[in-house]
């Protein structure tokens, strides 16, 4: 029998306040809301930034009373955090091997930050954009694989994952790039994390990326999009997320008509290979060009239901 | 044993802008939004006009090619009916010839009766169950109620009744916050004109209490006669009484009076809400109530939020097998 798939829900969201379009972050009656309303559709687990910790923490008296207000409200836990270095700076660039003991420092944070909780996966991106690392080799390749495996190692230790989510604008981002770096990085302490979107703009069939990879994949985002990459856009700089000359916004939630991934598919994939961990509903720069992080994210809730879990075959 | 129905009222996705919400890619959106948070049926607002495509029959014929594919399209968001439809027989419409009609006059029931006969039609062919009439004009209209008034008004929706009766629907009175009928006894006059089985009674718990009355205490005294409640939440009252200036609409409820009250209907529990929600469904339970519960919040600032947090409420606070319904 196909177990009932597990849906977390990764931390973006805007409202309209008195102040303005502003983030839940500015106080914790906000913060409450939001997690009511995602509560209502019935999410069991929530991913967050490891930069939204100490705000967390600041409104919750502690991130373990902010994941005691989760389970209040029907949730199972804080299933992931979520790091990235978007641009390389002279202390920070995976790519570069002096900076690797700073990030490590940073890493042996964000494990202190999460003390106390049982959180599943250590999400990084693993490189800084790609236009701050071109041309890029394999030499650099193999030094980004160095950090991680040796990050690898303290997050196992802390009872984590570290898996490792790719940006269609980061500099591991062609399959041949992809298979360099796993190749390089112990499957024992680096782990795969599949976004769907990011992938599937980088030209790549996400599921067939699963499917290579799934012995090492720890999670996913589940988000749509429009447009495949039509050139160079991965390249521009400072943001090619927001400041692409042609596609203004990449990322949906699914089941839009224009969708690009093939969700049935890879949720088909997912239940024949027995993955048992965590789906997470990623809704990235849901309100961009009128968009609505609330709506995008019941219309997500509406396709798992009376879509994704009949291609899952969740009993009714 | 009590089995209370929820409903979602579908004008909340509708801002105060009449050529929005007309595409039906957006309603359809707004149709699985409420899906999502477990809503399986809806109430439709009467309205006017080309950019209203859910406002009346003809218009939904239009938009969807039939009644039969407003019904698929519903099914296909995993929505299973309407349950009922607010209709105001005061608003002049297009389709009316944009004549004035008030329930007082009684030189306007035959007209009332057949504005009203399409949507006791339609709802009889979609499988609704209420039709939810503003009981009167406001206040401003005719001023304070004569016996004779409250007369004529049930004579009206007497006749109204017996005509919806015919489709299998069932006519309710909506006492709205500017209405005529200020008084639990005016109300209850009303009532006693009526036909128990054709016409009931229609408590929105956010307009009655803007308009001073305690919802609760109107529910228990005419829980016989309920036969259709919404649910919203109220901040604000309406305490200086300004409903019964003229324009009262605007002034009052769009302007916010006096005191620039910049919204009346809120979500439920809302901060400082003043209804008394889990004592309103606890007073439906012990009076056996079985009829529809309509969640209306209408004019806040983002319906999917509002519609996530009014879902949440019902499910924490007032039904926990709400979803499994």
């Amino acid at each position: 029998m196909t177990p009932t798939p597990k849906w977390s829900y990764m931390d973006h969201w805007a409202i309209d306040s008195d102040q303005g379009r502003t983030s839940p972050y500015i106080s914790r009656d906000h913060m409450e809301r939001y997690i009511h309303q995602l509560s209502a559709l019935g999410f069991r687990g929530f991913d967050t930034f490891t930069f939204s910790l100490f705000p967390l923490a600041q409104m919750f008296g502690s991130v373990v009373g902010f994941e005691k207000f989760l389970q209040a409200n029907g949730f199972d836990k804080i299933t992931g955090v979520f790091t990235a270095y978007p641009s390389a700076t002279e202390s920070r660039a995976p790519h570069r091997a002096e900076t690797h003991e700073a990030i490590i420092g940073d890493i042996k944070n964000s494990i202190a930050a999460v003390d106390g909780l049982s959180v599943e996966n250590f999400i990084v991106m693993p490189t800084n954009t790609y236009f701050m690392v071109e041309p890029n080799s394999t030499e650099k390749i193999k030094t980004t694989a160095d950090l991680w495996n040796r990050a690898g190692a303290l997050i196992r230790d802390a009872g984590m994952k570290l898996t490792c989510h790719f940006e269609f604008w980061g500099a591991i981002r062609t399959r041949e790039e992809i298979d360099l770096f796993f190749e390089y990085t112990d499957p024992e302490l680096v782990y795969f994390f599949c976004d769907a979107a990011q992938h599937t703009i980088a030209g790549l069939n996400p599921t067939e990326l699963y499917l290579a990879y799934q012995e090492r994949c720890t999670g996913f985002h589940f988000k749509d999009t429009h447009n495949v990459d039509p050139g160079e856009e991965y390249r521009t700089p400072p943001d090619p997320e927001l400041m692409s000359p042609t596609v203004r916004r990449w990322f949906y939630e699914m089941g839009t008509p224009e969708g690009l991934v093939d969700f049935p598919a890879l949720a088909k994939a997912i239940v024949d290979t027995n993955y048992d961990g965590w789906l997470t509903i990623e809704h990235d720069k849901a309100d961009t060009d009128g968009g609505n992080y609330a709506e995008a994210t019941c219309i997500a809730k509406w396709y798992i239901d009376n879509v994704l879990d009949e291609a899952m075959g969740v009993a009714k | 044993m009590s089995d209370i129905r929820w409903s979602y009222a579908i004008n909340q996705f509708r801002p105060h802008q009449f050529d929005k919400f007309v595409r039906r890619d957006d309603q359809e959106r707004a149709f699985k939004v409420l899906s999502a948070l477990g809503f399986r049926y809806l109430e439709l607002q009467a309205s006017s006009g080309r950019w209203q495509p859910l406002g009346r029959p003809e218009l939904i014929e239009r938009s969807f090619g039939s009644l039969d594919g407003f019904a698929r399209a519903l099914h296909d968001c995993n929505l299973t009916g309407i349950s009922s439809v607010y209709w105001n027989p005061s608003m002049p419409i297009e389709e009316d010839g944009y004549e004035y009609r008030s329930a007082r006059n009684p030189e306007h029931v035959e007209k009332i009766v057949e504005a009203a006969r399409p949507f006791a039609a339609m709802l009889g062919a979609l499988g609704g169950e209420v039709l939810v009439g503003r009981a009167t004009d406001q206040f401003a209209a005719g001023g304070e109620l004569t016996d004779s008034d409250i007369a004529a008004v049930a004579s009206a929706w007497n006749a109204v009744g017996a005509m919806t009766a015919t489709y299998g629907v069932k006519t309710v009175v909506d006492i709205d916050t500017l209405s005529a009928f200020r008084t639990t006894e005016q109300i209850a006059r009303l009532l006693e004109l009526t036909d128990p089985e054709t016409v009931g009674l229609s408590v929105d718990t956010g307009d009655v209490t803007i308009a001073m009355h305690d919802a609760l205490e109107l529910i228990s005294t005419f829980a016989n006669r309920l036969g259709h409640v919404q649910l919203k939440d109220a901040v604000h009252v309406d305490e200086l009484g300004e409903y019964a200036q003229p324009g009262a609409d605007r002034k009052l409820l769009l302007n916010g009076g006096s005191r620039k009250i910049t919204r009346w209907s809120w979500e439920l529990g809302v901060e400082g809400g003043r209804v008394d929600l889990p004592g309103v469904i606890s007073t439906l339970k012990t009076n056996y109530y079985d009829g529809w519960v309509v969640v209306e919040t209408n004019f806040g600032r983002a319906p999917a939020e509002i519609a996530m947090h009014n879902s949440w409420y019902i499910q924490n606070h007032l039904d926990t097998d709400f979803k499994r319904k």
